[in-house]
């Protein structure tokens, strides 16, 4: 395929997206797509969405030339001879929204940004995910008229439905207006929901509408059933749309539907009360209780009532939990009484008390009445989930939550409580012992929020957004690591949790270490790397929060069975300023107590975890005052195990393990696994300082170098060092050491100037990455090429160190990326400014051949890459960007890590979803069939529109597969090893799938 | 002024034990809260204190002083049947107070004299919880109304330690232990609370995790619950600490493991059992209609439960009772709790060991503050004598005297000079102090003493020795208040009685001074007493005296009692050495020559002459208004130097005619002004010789208490006491309550309100927007007056105060509802404006009532407030308006201040000489300083 019939096909497809679907009866027609889509694509650098996967076959469907010619100009600077493919994202963080339940609660529905996502309770795997195009999802809801229809709300006013069972894209209107929130009510007359919807920009306002599938000819109806001043928080509607509670910053609004005679939507008219609350609100929850016995009789006058009473719980910022009972009874029998005030003086009406619960500390995160109305569960920042039963005064509590909860919901038959922490993942428990029945996560890497683009949605916790000195410094690079015994799996450190409501610019210390599976989009394993405290009491006495130690480098071995990782800790400067006279004192009271450790973990088969098998405290310390300094950089070697390591000492330090002897012999673990002791082997001292002439006479320690880069060659015989010390005069001097002997063998001057980013060996190659790529051939020692990259600095960031550089020694490409961050200008004028405001990030890859100048390929990336790191078994990349998101860069032909997406097939009801086998079978026969997976695409538009071409004829076993062969119960009193083998090798011979049916009902 | 801060006396206020209202409920015929409820406070050292809640203005008014080792752990109130007076009404039953200690008696209290009137006996044992029989209600229909002799009065039951309950009697206004109820149990288990179902049923709460039910005219139990054993870990037993029933016949317990439980009334089954505290309740308080509950615990928690009985339904069942929400307002256990629910007051009132009495509402709760009453005695238990620099506090049955160094700017320390303590059981109720420090008095309910003081420059040092002065036994006191110049002491009787004790100087220091046996009773004017329940069979309540004070030149005395009314005397003659120390005269009535009411009885009466010194009623006195509460400061003005010469102590300069009669009936000329505060917060200035009929200063009928500044009326806290400073042709009176000092300066009006509100907004402020900020001005104090008798509104409240109600979604046009029923109009708002207008006649001002009213009257206001009406044409000048600014703003500055720096405050007294600039001394008593036994829960915790 030519390039230019490349492009010629993506156009059709675009055409074919924009293509007016067959629902006439939208609301309003997405009309403007054509523009938008344009205007995307003459920007330099091809948008994700349409550069997602480029070889589905789709209908040919004439377009107008002028538009295709001018984008076929625009889109040569990115061509080339072999064609790469951005994979679409894997992972991602959860929306704050309430998850929903389905109402037969075999299904929960999760969000993402572009994703709805549905897991099954009973195995926590994802069924189907059905993806929301051209804006991220605010919020969701289930239908009431179908229990099946969900609809989902974007933020650029799209209402898109589908059948859940199906995985069917029912409809789509667009409303015009950013949405925040959606609920679906079905009326007592009528078979036809109403959807509420909340909406902001200019006004704020909660709308209700019918919205149609069929080819009814009747318009879609729409009314406004309340208008703010104050923005609306979240609004709760009950009682099939009878009443609708609305919380806004500091009061609450309960509206009550005055009867109407038809089910015209013009006739809907609400009565509102509207109170005002002492603090602010963070989360509430409404409860109408049916009274069942025998109805009271009503009192005169009191016609009109709603014999429902509704309870009204709401948590505040302060951590209280206000409970109304009855309250729009009492306000309704106020009402009367004002109004009858000249009739009865004397008579006071009743006081309206809240209950007032106060257990939390900090604010109420999530607050939800048990269904029969006798409980109230809570959870905030205390990682405990509170249980309070109302009518003994004493509460329940589970504490020891991994990490804050953010958000609590009672499924619909009061049987389990799905909880929702700020560490991206959810859990399930089960109302009466609470324990876990599902257990969904997802990557739980660092990921930014700036202003603007998460934080108008955030639904409970105002958020208070501290500013830092460094607005970049969140975007630091995270060490991760793909493992090389499963190609499949990354290893990142990742903060304990992040809370939506303290999202800052801060880089949040990262002390543990999640292995995540791309391949399944699954969650494997957490640990914890450094002391941590994530659910002790873990505020100082200045209730600043206690700081845990920093994973800032982390490397396996070539062999993927040791971790070396290095851990940082330094109090911080509140602590260490009463002892210090000054400000460069209080620097240097810091670094005198920080604590930086080198690890060395093995990989422990039988336990599944990395056990910490030597550590080493302070690798490298300056050696004049024998004090603490920093590891700049952390390399694996290529071949054998070992690790090399460069501090701000300017030594070069090479780990080996030694196998621990006594006498002798060799020192065994209680599991006869020899026992290791690591050491520095060798290490190399560089220059400690090229001063400029003109500070010579500064003394030596008082500089550092910025900046400092390993790296080995490929068969590990040599190391590159490199430091930056920020001075002009003396360009980048790149020493060449011989790791045998441990001595500087060369040192090449003038590879770079300053601003040094990543130094590596591709083949015969050395790559350094500064304000420019200079890629030097070391055989012909001459200069292969330079390439420039276009960074949008910044006089206060330093945004080199954002700059990442893979190798991928399959191929011999490398790849660099980095970011372009647009900042706020008005703080950037003033001189004085703490620091700019990031109002957007994206980042740019370009992948390049170091025997080419020429990139083979560039594109963008919507968020900053935080670590990008080459595929093991194959030619490709993997990035991780600042919203936990990973993708895999590959050239199309070469499907490194194939992503195997949710396990129902489109079209496929849920209800049989458990069933994998079968679509294994089918792709099976039909090898041309791409439709691989990521049955992101349930919505039509999206089956001919974006399909990955994770071409993979393997067959696809999972864990949970071979699990439910194996744990059936103690051996004996399992099957025979002739039926475990068979089984074992039904699954990856694809027997017939009658064999497999019979495995699950003996795994069930 | 200058002022010595200090918080160097150790007053040690005592914890709070028990606390007790003594009506339950408002009075059944008129709806109004009788006018007779007073909360008794049990203190730890044997303390009972009455306090008038009277709408929200909480005034200590007596308090019956304890002794050594005598403690009150609990108080019960009864009311005597009411009876049938003259002419068909029914005179309000009599109130009686009783309170027990360690020991096994019961105590009746004498509200009168605040003496111990009986107590009863019985050989059970300790007394550890009492309760008195619920009022005896007339049945409602007439047949069975026929029980004839039936006791209609209220027993109280005992509960002891050994786990008794003893019957006594009350009848016959008597105390007599009657009959056991119970005998002890197996295990002895103390009852540590008793409580009345209904008038037989007896409820108790024993230490042996049961409760038990008797019935009390035969002793028959009735039924015992248990509460089972107490959770693991901890003791086996729960102790049911408070036992109380609800209106409808239920029982509530409070109990060791902090939980409420609910018992049927009939059938004695649990109903429910609700968790709020983390520790022990101590006690718990039921409002009158039984929907709310207070509880107080060892966890320092005041808790609120409320009943949500659902509609319709009459009885109580599972979970038809919540906690609303808990506070800590205490530092310390909670100890006792009492609630009064009527018509305006609405409050529970707790107390616990950090002393502080605290104020909750209760219908009110959660839209008006708490408000924690004075822990520091109401009078101040400081005297001074200026002229030797000595400060004498006194607590329980010690006394400390200071001596408290001139403020040289070194750094000098005042000096403890003398320490005593009185020997005998009954704790000091009153001490004073000559002016020159030579003679303290001392006063306890059973006696007054007198010591001499002398001082002795040695060389090691200020050597200081006090003696007792030998003197006839002389009665027991309640207040003593020396003269001016040391030679009178008036000692006011805890019977009202007003005596004056004569002391004669000696002639040099080394000699003692010698007390005249002989006393002179001052007679009171008879005054009829309204009926009260107070005023028992032991006398008149209101009459009993609560300030005394001279007259800077020792020759009036005026005394103030709790009604209002104010006795003054004054001395005839000139004080003549050579005169018989005592001349009894026997004279008549009649031949005084001015028409004194008491005239017409031509009883022939004793009068005493003391050195050619005779006492009499002033004149003027029967004219002195009665108050419209009692007052909280009576304060003679010290008689500026400069203004007028000192009269007495040299007889050569009165020339008048002086008589070779022993006797002369010449009154004192010297200044005959005292100024009055009263309870609710009204000044009144009284100008005896000046002053007109009534006596009232033309100052005071200038600036009514209407004129003066809310941040004075506006204080929750009353007056204690004041200081003048008359330096320099000053004319302040410094006022001061717990919390805050308040300068007065009477040589200058007060600005009238409106004015004052001109000056706290922007100067240019339009006619428009005055009368904005008048009308909110009213609307704020509306409320106020209405108070439930705790702190003020809360602004902002989570209870819900306003609805706003819209409909159709445009929020912007909700309308708002307050959901208060205050909405009634104050009837007496018209009547304070015609106040308002009095005193600006009285100032000269002619009221216009045309539309642009108010800046017409602060224009007017301000004029004449400057210079009088001798400006007038001044003030049409062209720098009218620049002078008024100037002139206005330091007059309105001076004429009164404020602070609330200095808290709280014990006592200010003068110190220094008269003649140089007022220096006093300001003894604040911070909580803090309070010696706090440890907490036994949560005592990591920090005090909030």
């Amino acid at each position: 395929m030519s390039a230019e019939q490349e492009q010629n096909e993506r156009k059709r497809k675009r055409a074919a997206k924009e293509r007016p679907r067959d629902h006439p009866k939208k609301r309003s027609k997405v009309q403007d797509g054509d523009k938008e889509v344009d205007q995307k694509a003459e920007l330099a650098v091809v948008p994700v969405n349409d550069a997602v996967g480029n070889t589905a076959i789709v209908p040919v469907i004439k377009k107008k030339e002028k538009k295709g010619k001018k984008k076929d100009k625009t889109l040569k600077t990115t061509k080339i001879e072999v064609p790469w493919s951005i994979s679409e994202a894997v992972g991602g963080w959860f929306l704050p929204h309430d998850p929903v339940f389905s109402p037969d609660e075999k299904f929960l529905i999760l969000a993402t940004r572009s994703y709805l996502q549905i897991y099954s309770t009973a195995t926590s795997l994802l069924v189907r995910s059905l993806r929301v195009i051209r804006s991220d999802i605010t919020s969701y809801a289930l239908s009431e008229s179908k229990p099946t229809q969900i609809y989902a709300a974007t933020a650029a006013g799209l209402i898109t439905t589908w059948d859940l069972d199906t995985g069917k894209w029912l409809g789509r209107w667009d409303i015009k207006s950013e949405i925040r929130g959606i609920a679906a009510a079905l009326p007592a007359k009528g078979s036809q929901d109403i959807i509420f919807t909340q909406e902001a920009g200019g006004r704020h306002v909660i709308n209700a509408q019918t919205l149609k599938t069929d080819t009814g000819a009747s318009e879609n109806e729409l009314k406004q059933i309340l208008k703010t001043e104050e923005p609306i928080q979240s609004f709760q509607v009950l009682s099939t749309g009878a009443i609708i509670v609305v919380a806004l910053q500091n009061s609450m609004m309960i509206g009550k539907a005055l009867p109407r005679s038809s089910t015209d939507l013009k006739e809907l008219e609400y009565v509102w009360r509207t109170f005002k609350i002492q603090q602010d609100i963070t989360t509430f929850h409404a409860r109408l209780e049916t009274q069942t016995g025998p109805i009271a009789i009503p009192q005169k006058g009191s016609s009109g009532i709603n014999p429902d009473s509704l309870d009204l719980a709401i948590g505040c910022v302060d951590g209280a939990i206000l409970l109304y009972n009855d309250i729009l009874r009492k306000l309704t029998k106020i009402e009367r009484k004002n109004e009858k005030k000249n009739e009865k003086k004397n008579e006071k009406p009743e006081n309206i008390i809240p209950r007032r619960l106060h257990w939390h500390r900090e604010g109420v995160a999530s607050l939800k009445w048990s269904v029969d109305g006798n409980y109230l569960i809570s959870g905030g920042k205390e990682t405990v989930l509170v249980i309070w039963q109302l009518t003994t005064g004493k509460k329940e509590h589970l504490p020891h939550l991994t990490s804050e909860i953010e958000s609590v919901v009672v499924s619909p038959s009061g049987t389990s409580y799905a909880v929702r922490l700020a560490d991206n993942s959810l859990i399930v428990l089960s109302t009466t012992e609470l324990k876990p029945k599902t257990s969904i996560a997802g990557i739980q890497s660092r990921r930014v929020l700036h202003q603007g683009s998460e934080s108008s949605q955030s639904g409970t916790l105002p958020s208070v957004l501290q500013k830092s000195s460094n607005p970049v410094a969140a975007y630091g690079k995270v060490p991760m690591a793909v493992n090389p015994l499963n190609s499949n799996q990354i290893l990142l450190p990742i903060p304990s949790s992040q809370p939506r409501s303290e999202m800052s610019d801060q880089r949040l210390p990262a002390p543990y270490l999640q292995t995540f599976d791309i391949s399944t989009a699954r969650h494997v394993s957490r640990q914890a790397l450094t002391r941590n405290n994530a659910t002790n009491f873990n505020l100082g006495p200045e209730r600043l929060k206690l700081r845990e130690p920093d994973v800032k480098l982390m490397q396996l071995s070539h062999d993927g069975k040791w971790l070396a990782t290095v851990e940082d800790w330094a109090p911080p400067p509140t602590d260490v300023e009463h002892i210090s006279e000054n400000d460069k004192d209080a620097a240097k009271e810091q670094s005198l107590r920080r604590e930086i450790y080198l690890k060395f973990w093995l990989w422990n088969h039988q336990k599944g975890v990395w056990s910490l098998e030597a550590r080493i405290n302070t690798p490298h310390l300056f050696p004049d005052d024998m004090s603490t300094c920093q590891v700049i950089d952390l390399v694996s070697h290529p071949t054998e195990v070992g690790f090399a390591t460069i501090g701000e000492d300017s030594f070069v330090r090479v780990w080996k393990p030694k196998v621990r002897r006594r006498d002798g012999a060799v020192v065994r673990s209680a599991t006869s696994d020899a026992l290791y002791t690591w050491s520095n082997s060798c290490s190399i001292e560089l220059e400690t300082s090229i001063q400029p002439p003109e500070t010579k006479k500064r003394p030596l320690s008082s500089s550092l170098p910025l900046a400092a880069c390993l790296a080995y060659s490929a068969d590990g015989s040599a190391l590159a060092a490199t430091q930056d010390w920020g001075f002009n005069t003396a360009p980048g001097l790149v020493h060449l050491i011989n790791t045998k002997a441990g001595v500087v063998h060369r040192s090449l001057p003038n590879l770079y100037i300053q601003k040094l980013a990543a130094l590596a060996f591709v083949g015969q190659y050395l790559v350094v990455v500064s304000e420019s790529v200079t890629v030097w051939n070391l055989v012909d020692d001459e200069l292969s090429y330079s390439h420039s990259i276009n960074l949008n600095q910044s006089d206060y960031t330093h945004q080199n160190s954002l700059i990442h550089l893979a190798v991928n020694a399959q191929d011999g490409t490398f790849a660099v990326a980095f970011p372009s961050l647009q900042f706020d200008q008005l703080a950037s004028k003033k001189s004085k400014a703490p620091a700019p405001k990031i109002r957007k990030a994206s980042s740019t890859i370009i992948i390049f051949d170091p025997s080419r100048p020429k990139p083979l390929h560039s594109s963008g990336l919507p968020d900053v890459v935080m670590a990008l790191r080459p595929t093991l078994n194959g030619s490709g990349y993997i990035t991780l960007d600042s919203a936990a998101e990973v993708r895999i860069i590959n050239p199309k032909s070469s499907a490194s890590i194939p992503l195997i997406g949710p396990i129902a097939k489109p079209d496929q009801s849920l209800a049989t979803a458990g069933e994998v086998e079968e679509e294994v079978e089918d792709m099976d026969v039909d090898d041309e069939e791409e439709v691989i997976v990521p049955a992101a695409v349930k919505d039509s538009e999206m089956t001919d529109d974006e399909i990955e071409d994770t071409e993979n004829d393997k067959p696809v076993v999972r864990p949970e597969h071979l699990a439910q062969i194996f744990d059936v119960g103690p051996s004996f009193a399992g099957q025979s090893m002739k039926e475990l083998f068979n089984a074992v090798v039904g699954l990856y011979a694809r027997k017939p799938r009658v064999r497999w049916e019979q495995e699950v009902t003996v795994g069930i | 002024m200058e002022i010595h801060r200090s918080r160097f006396v150790p007053y040690p206020s005592s914890a709070i034990n028990a606390l007790a209202f003594s009506h339950a409920t408002k009075e059944k015929t008129t709806g109004e809260d009788p006018s007779s409820l007073r909360l008794a406070i049990g203190r730890a050292n044997g303390n009972i204190e009455i306090w008038n809640p009277g709408k929200g203005i909480w005034v200590q008014e007596k308090t019956f002083s304890g002794g050594k080792e005598r403690s009150v752990e609990g108080l019960a109130w009864i009311q005597e049947p009411g009876e049938e007076g003259k002419g068909g009404k029914t005179l309000p039953g009599r109130l009686r107070l009783f309170s027990i200690g360690y020991s096994s008696s019961i105590t009746e209290w004498n509200l009168v004299t605040g003496l111990p009137a009986r107590s009863s006996g019985g050989n059970h044992s300790e007394v550890w919880c009492f309760a008195a029989q619920p009022q005896w209600v007339g049945p409602k229909k007439k047949s069975s109304a026929a029980r004839e002799g039936e006791f209609r009065g209220q027993n109280l039951v005992a509960g002891c330690a050994d786990g008794t309950l003893a019957m006594i009697s009350t009848a016959e206004e008597d105390l007599r232990f009657q009959k056991l109820i119970a005998r002890p149990t197996k295990k002895k288990a103390r009852v540590l609370s008793v409580a009345f179902q209904d008038r037989n049923r007896v409820v108790a709460g024993y230490a042996d995790s049961t409760i038990r039910v008797f019935d009390s005219r035969t002793g028959e139990s009735l039924r015992s619950i248990s509460l089972g054993s107490g959770p693991k870990g901890g003791p086996t037993e729960i102790l049911v600490w408070k036992i109380r029933c609800l209106p409808n016949g239920d029982i509530v317990s409070g109990d060791s493991l902090g939980e409420l439980r609910f018992f049927g009334g009939e059938s004695y089954s649990q109903i429910q059992r609700l968790a709020g505290h983390e520790a022990d309740i101590l006690d718990l308080a039921v409002s009158n209609d039984g929907q709310y509950i207070f509880t107080g615990g060892m966890d320092r928690r005041t808790a609120l439960f409320k009943c949500i009985r659902s509609n319709g339904k009459k009885e109580v069942g599972h979970g038809s009772w919540v906690k609303v929400s808990h506070s800590k307002f205490h530092d310390h256990d909670v100890k006792a709790l009492a609630t009064y629910n009527g018509k305006d007051l609405s409050v529970t009132v707790s107390g616990g060991i950090d002393t502080q009495p605290i104020v909750v509402p209760i219908r009110e709760f959660g839209k008006e503050y708490s408000r924690s009453l004075p822990f520091l005695p109401q009078t101040p238990p400081l005297a001074s004598a200026p002229g030797a620099r000595l400060l004498v506090s006194w607590w329980n049955c010690e006394i400390r005297i200071w001596r408290i160094p001139r403020n040289t700017g070194a750094e000098q320390r005042p000096k403890l000079v003398a320490k005593m303590a009185l020997l005998g059981e009954e704790h000091i109720t009153s001490a004073a102090i000559s002016q020159n420090g030579l003679v303290l008095a001392v006063a306890t309910v059973a006696k007054v003493k007198f010591f001499q003081l002398a001082s002795h420059d040695t060389s090691k040092g200020e050597k200081f020795s006090i003696s007792k002065l030998h003197s006839t036994s002389l009665p027991g006191a309640t207040l003593v208040q020396f003269s001016g110049n040391g030679k009178w002491l008036a000692i006011i009787t805890p019977t009202a009685n007003v005596l004056l004790a004569r002391l004669v100087p000696a002639d040099d220091s080394n000699q003692q001074w010698t007390v005249l046996p002989r006393l002179v009773t001052l007679e009171r004017s008879t005054r009829t007493a309204d009926p009260s329940s107070l005023n028992g069979f032991w006398g008149n309540y209101y009459r009993t005296i609560t300030h005394a004070d001279f007259s800077d030149d020792s020759t009036v005395l005026a005394v103030g009692d709790l009604g209002g009314h104010i006795d003054v005397w004054v001395v005839e003659g000139n004080e003549d050495p050579t005169a018989a120390a005592v001349d009894v005269a026997i004279e008549s009535s009649s031949s005084t020559d001015d028409e004194e009411s008491g005239s017409e009885d031509d009883q022939k009466k004793q009068s005493i002459v003391i050195m050619g010194q005779h006492w009499r009623q002033h004149p003027n006195a029967a004219a002195i208004p009665k108050l419209d509460s009692a007052p909280l400061v009576l304060s003679f003005r010290p008689a500026s130097s400069s203004s007028q010469p000192q009269p007495n102590g040299n007889p050569g300069v009165h020339a008048t005619r002086h008589n070779p009669h022993p006797r002369s009936h010449e009154l004192p000329g010297g200044e005959q002004r005292f100024m009055i505060v009263s309870a609710k917060h009204s000044v009144y200035e009284f100008d005896l010789l000046n002053g007109g009929y009534s006596g009232i200063s033309a100052w005071s009928r200038r600036n009514p208490t209407s004129q003066f500044p809310t941040s004075f009326i506006g204080n929750k806290d009353r007056t204690k006491g004041c200081v003048w400073d008359i330096h320099e042709g000053n004319e302040r009176v410094w006022l001061y309550g717990v919390n805050w000092l308040f300068m007065l300066d009477l040589s200058k009006d007060l600005p009238d309100p409106e004015t004052l509100l001109v000056r706290n907004g922007a100067n240019q402020l339009s006619g428009q927007e005055l009368s904005k900020k008048r009308k909110r001005k009213s609307g704020e104090e509306g409320p106020r007056k209405k108070s439930s008798g705790a702190g003020d509104a809360i602004p902002a409240s989570n209870v819900l105060s306003s609805v706003g109600k819209f409909t159709g979604g445009e929020s912007d046009e909700s309308q708002w509802i307050s959901l208060d029923a205050r909405l009634t109009p104050d009837p007496d708002e018209d009547g304070e404006d015609t106040r308002l207008i009095l005193p600006k006649v009285r100032r000269g001002v002619k009221t216009e009532l045309d539309g642009n009213e108010e800046n017409v009257v602060i224009e007017n206001g301000t004029e004449n407030y400057v210079s009088g009406d001798a400006s007038e044409d001044k003030a049409l000048s062209k720098r009218k308006n620049k002078k008024q600014e100037a002139v206005k703003e330091r007059g309105l500055r001076e004429s009164w201040w404020h602070t609330f720096k200095y808290r709280p405050i014990l006592g200010i007294v003068p110190i220094g000489e008269q003649s140089g600039p007022l220096e006093v001394v300001l003894v604040e008593r911070p909580s803090w300083d309070l010696d706090l036994p440890p907490r036994l829960v949560g005592n990591h915790e920090r005090a909030l």
